[in-house]
């Protein structure tokens, strides 16, 4: 039983939230005067259409198929990954592309794993150090600074 | 360590200071050229000939860099240099009528009091044409058509540009009824004229000149005739009295110090006297022409009036 | 014009002009490969040094940076399924499987002559056809656009195996987020939440790197211990010349490809990338073992590689001859020809011969330069990536990403905006949503809307406009084939298999 509503859910959530994103835009373009209007609302009632069918599809053979889908176990360290991402790029938009890049490649590999720290430190100063003589100096193309550099 | 107040009163002494740090050696670091366009556009490349001229008669040993914002036809770099330091080191490019335009179709939070006008380096007139092989070969076999209720469809880069406004014009001139098919750019517009999928055309006349072979121009919106057109007669030889181009000019943000303001001024000034930025300007195809301060802030605000009311009347979105 | 073209070639010949070319090939397989970093941003940082440098040696990089660059984006795409550019997408679904099958180096040797062909091809039709096909692009108004890009959407629906239904979710969602930004037929803004940085769209390289790149970059964070060590062994490595030699069968590909690259290349607007995925299902649809295609056949590889190269030089002909460039490419370069005075039109080939033909010859260098500094770039470096520990080489890809995604139009914006894509993109992912439906609905979607559009506006909303003219009949002749075909050899095929069954 367990297995089926762990292979079932994800799609059945997925569906959902494109029925619902659907609607919404749909609401959103209503406004629209009718030509810019037309063209859009007609692909998003499609996706619609599809998302309900494919709920249903879903949900029928739902019962028959082994949920395979990914590994729910990991599912914790996907959303702790992707959390992680976030904090850099949050750090970038604060601190500067070359501080918080700097910080988050061995502190990232640290985190899901590698923890040879004097490698780790020296690849990313190289790499930090490359990019801003590849951006800043040679292209004249900033990348985003912040309170560090 | 400092407390709050100390440091806004360090702040407001600082801020005090500066006009006068700025006009005892302006410029000593970069000043950037903020570009509201891509690069290698018209607008890009002006300013970068504009740029190195800066350089040379700013009389500083600051250099000029140009930074493409592009986006949102032009806004969002005008937004941040509205917003910038009014330092002197912060210059935008501000093309006229299609800046102005922008201003009116969609949410700014400047406006015309916001900046700082200081020259404006370029002046592409508008062009109204016609494939080569066309029956309308002149504004009065035009007006014919439009008489006899001729359906004709007008090529044009996009709305709330020079083209648009001038097509409007030529409409209540010759009485025509047009239908609007924007192109996305001058090129393409003159190109679905030559490909023969739009009757007739508004380009400017940089992007068009080069193909007369296969073009019919039916006047020119100045008020002398174009040097790279010394044949096609201007609107108002025949009568009408339509002027129309894209002007390309530089403003800085509100506050600038005047000695600054004065600074460039000059600057713009003596360009125009150096014949090899004539040549270098020439290079690229756009007209240069020079409106000192006064004349260009005047022309913006005419034109701006002449938008605002063609807005209200008939908004193009 | 021969005689042009003979005396402008001493010049191209020189140490200066090569070495241009040498250098803009280099750094153009860097761009491409380098995921988000593409030709256009090269090119641009490029125009201002310019100004400073003869008209030879500044076009001779560009062309190398364009010719590269389609060849860098295979790199990624084939080592790690993060196409560098849009146009590598197609070249991901048999690259890849290799790869995970040790016959990366193969992929990688199959894609870099593949482009090094695609590239002479269109090299030539520039030289050769340029005022010809420029003619041709005239021809292509609004209605034959839009008659190419439903071509363009039918190889959508081809692409899609699996479950049909989501692929078409997928192609919907793409088509959807290609109407976001300012309307270009009627100037209003349409789901941008009022933000400025949405007004002109959503950029199919901010969509591309977060769809494309965060699920692995996930996957070898969170699995630092995956099963996918086979990439790094190499099973098959034969050397450059035998795996030449086994290429040579591939030569209807080439051609074909050749064909539809440059075809798609006049065409202005485009964005050329969508070349790659007709090819594909062309060249896939003429296979005899069609079946084995997406499970790591290289002549896939051939068949999208050809193609994202052969579109670069025919790019150039409506940007010389009518200013109207067909990529984004393009349009910078036209950028580096403006600035040394050199005005697109038909008086460009009578007034400047030496610049004009000397790039066209430029062109045909950088391809063959490739073939030669291509192999040891990719293989000597990029391959060595793969023996990076997982987590490093997942956050410095990461790190890639956000350079990529900023340096597009510099904001911050499209960064969070890349975010928002790849958390998206690895839920699709995981439910196996194909992802290339996105992509090119993302490029065709507002193309086919706006053709359409515009059609109608220019006959006062009468659809008879359709098919009106010659070029039209053709491209609706062909769809209809292209249909027609496909569905009878499905009718065949399943027949052909009950039979064998019973």
């Amino acid at each position: 039983m367990k297995a089926i509503s762990k292979g079932l859910m994800p799609t059945v959530v997925v569906c959902i939230a494109l029925i619902v994103a659907s609607i919404a835009f749909i609401v959103m373009g209503a406004g629209l005067p009718l030509a810019s209007a037309m063209f859009p609302l007609a692909v998003l009632g499609v996706v619609g259409v599809l998302s309900v069918v494919l709920l249903v599809q879903s949900c029928l053979q739902g019962r028959q198929r082994e949920g395979g889908e990914g590994h729910p176990e990991s599912l914790g360290k996907v959303v702790l990954g992707l959390l992680c991402v976030l904090v850099y790029l949050v750090a970038v938009a604060r601190l500067g592309f070359y501080a918080s890049t700097f910080l988050m490649i061995p502190l990232m590999s640290a985190a899901f794993g590698y923890r040879r720290w004097e490698r780790s430190l020296f690849g990313s100063a190289l790499f930090t150090v490359m990019l801003y003589l590849l951006f800043d100096m040679a292209m004249g193309r900033s990348l985003p600074h912040g309170w560090l550099m | 360590m400092l407390n709050h107040r100390n440091k806004m009163t360090m702040m407001t002494g600082l801020v005090a200071l500066m006009p006068l740090v700025a006009q005892a050696d302006f410029p000593d670091e970069d000043i950037t050229i903020v570009v509201g366009y891509g690069p290698g556009g018209g607008t890009d490349i002006t300013a970068r000939v504009v740029g190195r001229y800066l350089e040379k008669y700013l009389d500083g040993d600051a250099s000029v860099v140009v930074k493409n914002v592009k986006g949102a036809g032009g806004v969002i770099a005008l937004t941040q240099v509205s917003r910038a330091d009014p330092d002197g080191y912060t210059v935008g490019t501000f093309n006229v009528p299609a800046s102005i335009g922008r201003m009116v179709d969609r949410k700014v939070s400047y406006d015309l009091d916001s900046f700082a006008f200081l020259s404006s380096v370029t002046s592409d007139p508008n062009t109204l044409i016609t494939q080569r092989d066309d029956d309308i070969a002149s504004l009065e076999d035009l007006k014919q058509t439009c008489a006899d209720g001729g359906q004709l469809t007008l090529g044009l880069a996009g709305y709330g540009g020079e083209d648009h406004f001038a097509a409007k014009q030529v409409e209540s001139a010759l009485g025509c009824h047009f239908t609007y098919v924007p192109l996305g750019g001058d090129g393409s517009a003159r190109t679905a004229l030559m490909g023969g999928h739009v009757d007739l055309a508004v380009v400017n006349v940089s992007a068009a000149y080069n193909y007369q072979d296969s073009v019919n121009f039916l006047g020119v919106m100045d008020e002398s005739r174009s040097e790279y057109l010394q044949d096609v007669p201007t609107f108002e030889e025949q009568g009408y009295d339509i002027d129309m181009a894209s002007t390309r000019g530089y403003v800085l943000p509100k506050g600038t110090p005047t000695a600054i303001v004065d600074q460039y001024n000059e600057a713009f000034a003596k360009m125009f006297e150096d014949p090899e930025f004539l040549k270098d300007m020439s290079r690229e195809a756009v007209p240069a022409a020079y409106l000192d301060a006064d004349a260009w802030k005047g022309l913006v605000e005419q034109q701006h009036q002449a938008v605002v009311e063609l807005w209200n009347r008939d908004p193009w979105k | 014009m021969f005689e042009a073209l003979w005396h402008s070639l001493p010049d191209i010949l020189s140490l200066g002009s090569l070495l241009a070319v040498a250098v803009g090939v280099v750094a153009g397989i860097f761009l491409g490969a380098l995921p988000g970093l593409s030709a256009t941003l090269g090119i641009s940082v490029l125009l201002p040094f310019t100004f400073g440098m003869s008209p030879q040696v500044a076009l001779g990089m560009m062309a190398g940076i364009y010719n590269g660059s389609m060849y860098g984006g295979a790199i990624p795409a084939i080592l790690l399924r993060i196409p560098g550019t849009p146009a590598a997408v197609a070249t991901t679904f048999d690259g890849y499987p290799m790869a995970q099958q040790g016959r990366a180096n193969k992929a990688l040797r199959v894609a870099l002559v593949s482009s090094a062909i695609g590239g002479l091809a269109s090299g030539l039709a520039l030289m050769l056809l340029a005022p010809p096909l420029g003619s041709v692009t005239l021809m292509f108004g609004p209605t034959e656009i839009f008659w190419v890009s439903v071509f363009g959407i039918l190889s959508i629906a081809l692409l899609i195996k699996g479950n049909a239904l989501k692929g078409l979710i997928s192609a919907g969602i793409g088509i959807f987020v290609a109407t976001v930004g300012i309307d270009p037929v009627s100037a209003n803004e349409r789901f941008t939440f009022g933000s400025l940085y949405l007004d002109d769209g959503i950029s199919v390289i901010v969509l591309l790197i977060g769809l494309y790149a965060m699920p692995p970059v996930i996957d070898t964070l969170v699995n630092p211990q995956s099963g996918e060590e086979s990439h790094a062994k190499e099973v098959d490595d034969e050397g450059f010349f035998k795996s030449l030699a086994s290429m040579l069968g591939y030569w209807k590909t080439w051609l074909r490809a050749s064909l539809i690259g440059i075809a798609v290349g006049i065409l202005p607007g485009a964005g050329g990338s969508f070349g790659t995925f007709i090819s594909y299902n062309e060249a896939k649809r003429s296979a005899r073992n069609s079946e084995a295609w997406g499970k790591g056949e290289p002549e896939g590889v051939a068949a999208a590689e050809t193609c994202n190269n052969a579109d670069t030089a025919a790019s150039m002909i409506p940007a010389l001859t009518l200013g109207i460039p067909g990529t984004s490419v393009a349009a910078v370069m036209l950028g580096g020809f403006l600035i040394h005075g050199l005005q697109p039109g038909p008086n460009l080939f009578r007034e400047h011969p030496d610049e004009v033909f000397g790039f066209m010859w430029q062109f045909l260098i950088a391809s063959v330069m490739l073939l030669f500094l291509g192999g040891s770039v990719a293989t000597r470096l990029f391959s060595k990536v793969l023996h990076l520990p997982r987590p490093l080489l997942g956050s410095i890809i990461l790190s890639l990403m956000v350079v990529g995604a900023y340096s597009i139009h510099e904001t911050l914006f499209d960064v969070f905006l890349m975010f928002g894509f790849g958390v998206f993109g690895y839920v699709l992912e995981k439910l196996k949503f194909p992802m290339a439906p996105i992509v090119l609905g993302v490029i065709l979607g507002g193309f086919m809307e706006y053709n359409f559009r515009i059609s109608m506006l220019m006959s006062g909303n009468d659809p008879a406009v359709l098919w009106s003219s010659a070029p039209s009949i053709v491209l609706i002749a062909m769809i209809v084939m292209l249909i027609v075909l496909t569905c009878f050899k499905q009718r065949l095929s399943s027949l052909i298999g009950k039979r064998l069954t019973n």
